[in-house]
């Protein structure tokens, strides 16, 4: 009789290298030696292919039952070429309505079949669910991502693990987010091992709320109240666009004028609203019901848009990084036929997401703020890691920082029952955050362990061991032969972590059917007449004499 | 070619057609089904499920927005 085990074991997150490519493997293995698992979340870790030749990697998806705790790419983007790489594998997916919903949008996008598509089950707050003997219970947290979840699997045998997913511990602006109240009752409940996203660790304090964005926002309008307004964000990161909304809803509310109206331009800020209001989570209903203002949210493409006079607008656009096909760059080329800066008032670009410094982004989205300028648009762009100033900055973070931790430290230290102590582990980051985490739980009284990818959490009995062996981890990378998205010709190559040298090792070619709809990338760009290849993230200079050209032609 | 819910690709790109200036942010499942339905070539009696219909609202507006 073997003894019964609960392990938890980072598939990827966990890495040396930085952050991304997360994934999580619960197993159960009972006294008579089967066992039984699940997975959390199948994420993508990015690669700068000019040096690696590879677009990104994947994490491995070692079960057919996946738990995703929110819709961000590091959690989510391994599923579709998971699907391809084993079409008939029967996968179920256990998800927020909304992450649901943006899930199948993302995959419809490129052209999945539905016979391929995974049997989605839709979760929800307080609502216990059984996957393969395991007890799930999902609880809302707040992160950029709505409909963000951290899940507690417990084991057939009682051990309860908790999953915090990415989060930070302020309120939510869309949809149901972090309650101190709620996690008080899970940590009372006992937890053996909580796994904690370590991403800001390193820095101090408490991540700013979303409501410190509306305040900063609304000094914008403030400042600038008869604007033509252009604003970068990111789709999927909706609960900063939430803010903006109250705002704007606020603003109009204290000067006694007319709310102006929000443009959507771009296929992902569409399909985002779309998967908003699917989920029962609208933007406009949060707003109106929060403030008591309607605040109108349309497309561009709308004839509506046409109609609103170019003061009351904001256009919402994505590419805060630059990226070369989404709106902000084509506005900054002055390609992008929807938007064009006004003459009759004043334009305003803000970029509300700070630089990613990788590569060379810094340089290009200089060049495209510089393009926007010359074309007669004010610009705003927050600096990254700049002191947080109350009712100015307009940019804040859906990770936690060290305030966010010792505030979990200290709900689990008033909750958690006497004999059952909880252990708290570092994930999501590399060794630095996920240590700076541990030291966070363990300056607050709190047990800790330290783990890495392949390192597997072992509780027995109530007792935590961490193996002092390291497994070899494992990744796909991903490389697009054509390196074109609109076409694109994969190659996947698995890869395995060699914990003693500290290189990743090259496996096997791994065989795979092309079934995504070819037709589904045949309007992308140009209606597919050709021209300019098509790298989707791809990010370059401006050349100086088109941006002097599109200045020229502004003025 | 009948139109069925299965083919949603293709019928995004009929839509698209047949609705160029459709406001597509707020459009919900019942008013989706109605224009589905209302296309000469679509045929097909089944009933689509959310995730289904998500894909063809999906694929529409990225027929919609090509660019981004
Ligand atoms: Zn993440």
């Amino acid at each position: 009789m073997a003894e019964k085990r609960t392990e938890f074991e980072s598939l990827g997150g966990n890495n040396l290298d930085g952050i991304g490519g997360n994934a999580k493997k619960i197993t159960y293995t009972a006294e008579d030696g089967t066992k039984r698992s699940l997975q959390i979340d199948c994420g993508m870790k990015f690669s700068d292919k000019t040096l690696t030749g590879v677009d990104n990697y994947i994490a491995p998806l070692e079960c057919d039952d996946l738990l995703v705790t929110h819709a961000h790419a590091d959690h989510i983007a391994g599923i579709i070429h998971h699907i391809q790489m084993n079409p008939e594998r029967p996968l179920n997916i256990y998800a927020d309505k909304f992450t649901h919903m943006f899930m199948a949008a993302e995959m419809a996008k490129q052209g999945l079949p539905l016979d391929n598509m995974p049997k989605f089950h839709d979760v929800e707050d307080g609502k216990k669910f059984n996957v393969n003997g395991f007890e799930i219970e999902p609880v809302p947290v707040t992160h950029s991502a709505p409909g963000a979840i951290a899940f507690v699997v417990e084991s057939p045998d009682g051990t309860r693990l908790l999953d915090m997913g990415d989060f930070k511990t302020t309120p939510a602006e869309l949809g149901k987010g972090w309650d101190d109240k709620r996690f008080a009752e899970v940590f009372a409940k006992g937890i053996d091992v909580c796994f904690c996203d370590s991403t800001s660790t390193t820095s101090k304090e408490t991540t700013p709320s979303y409501e410190k964005v509306t305040k900063g926002f609304k000094k914008i309008l403030y400042d600038n109240p008869n604007a033509q307004m252009m604003v970068g964000t990111i789709a999927r990161s909706a609960q900063q666009m939430m803010a903006d909304v109250i705002a704007v809803a606020e603003y109009a509310k204290e000067t006694g004028t007319k709310p102006k109206t929000f443009i959507l331009d771009g296929a992902s800020l569409v399909m985002v609203n779309n998967c908003l209001n699917k989920a029962g989570i609208s933007m406009t209903k949060t707003c109106k019901d929060r403030t008591g203002v309607s605040v109108n949210i349309i497309d561009a493409k709308s004839p509506e848009a046409r109609n609103v006079p170019p003061n009351e607008r904001i256009y919402m656009v994505t590419g805060t990084q630059g990226e070369e096909l989404a709106a902000m760059a084509r506005t900054a080329r002055g390609e992008n036929r929807n938007i064009k800066p006004s003459r009759s008032c004043p334009n305003l670009c803000v970029n509300q997401q700070a630089v990613i410094p990788s590569g060379d982004n810094q340089a290009i989205v200089d060049e495209m703020m510089a393009a926007l300028k010359a074309q007669g648009w004010k610009t705003m762009i927050p600096e990254r890691g700049a002191p947080f100033v109350e009712g100015e900055t307009y940019y804040v973070s859906g990770h936690g920082r060290a305030g966010d931790m010792e505030k979990v430290a200290e709900i689990a230290a008033a909750n958690m029952p006497k004999d059952r102590q909880c252990t708290f582990i570092g994930i999501h980051g590399n060794e630095e955050q996920t240590k700076a985490t541990e030291e966070i739980f363990k300056a607050k009284g709190q047990k800790v362990e330290h783990i890495t990818n392949a390192q597997k959490v072992e509780v027995s009995n109530g007792d935590v061991k961490v193996a002092k062996t390291i497994g070899r981890a494992t990744r796909i990378a991903v490389i697009d032969q054509n390196d074109d998205f609109r076409d694109p010709d994969f190659k996947y190559v698995k890869e395995t972590f060699n914990p003693v040298a500290k290189k990743w090792e090259e496996v096997a070619e791994v065989p795979y059917k092309k079934i995504l709809d070819p037709a589904a990338n045949k309007f992308k760009g140009n209606n597919g007449k050709g021209g300019r290849g098509g790298k989707k993230g791809h990010r370059h200079k401006i050349n100086p004499a088109v941006m002097a050209q599109v200045a020229k032609r502004s003025r | 070619m009948a139109l069925r819910w299965k083919e949603y690709v293709e019928l995004a790109d009929a839509l698209n057609k047949a609705y160029p200036d459709q406001t597509l942010a707020d459009m919900e499942d019942a008013e989706l089904i109605k224009l589905v339905k209302a296309l000469p070539d679509f045929h097909d009696d089944s009933e689509p499920d959310e995730t289904t219909l998500m894909a063809v609202m999906a694929r529409w507006i990225s027929v919609a927005y090509p660019e981004d």
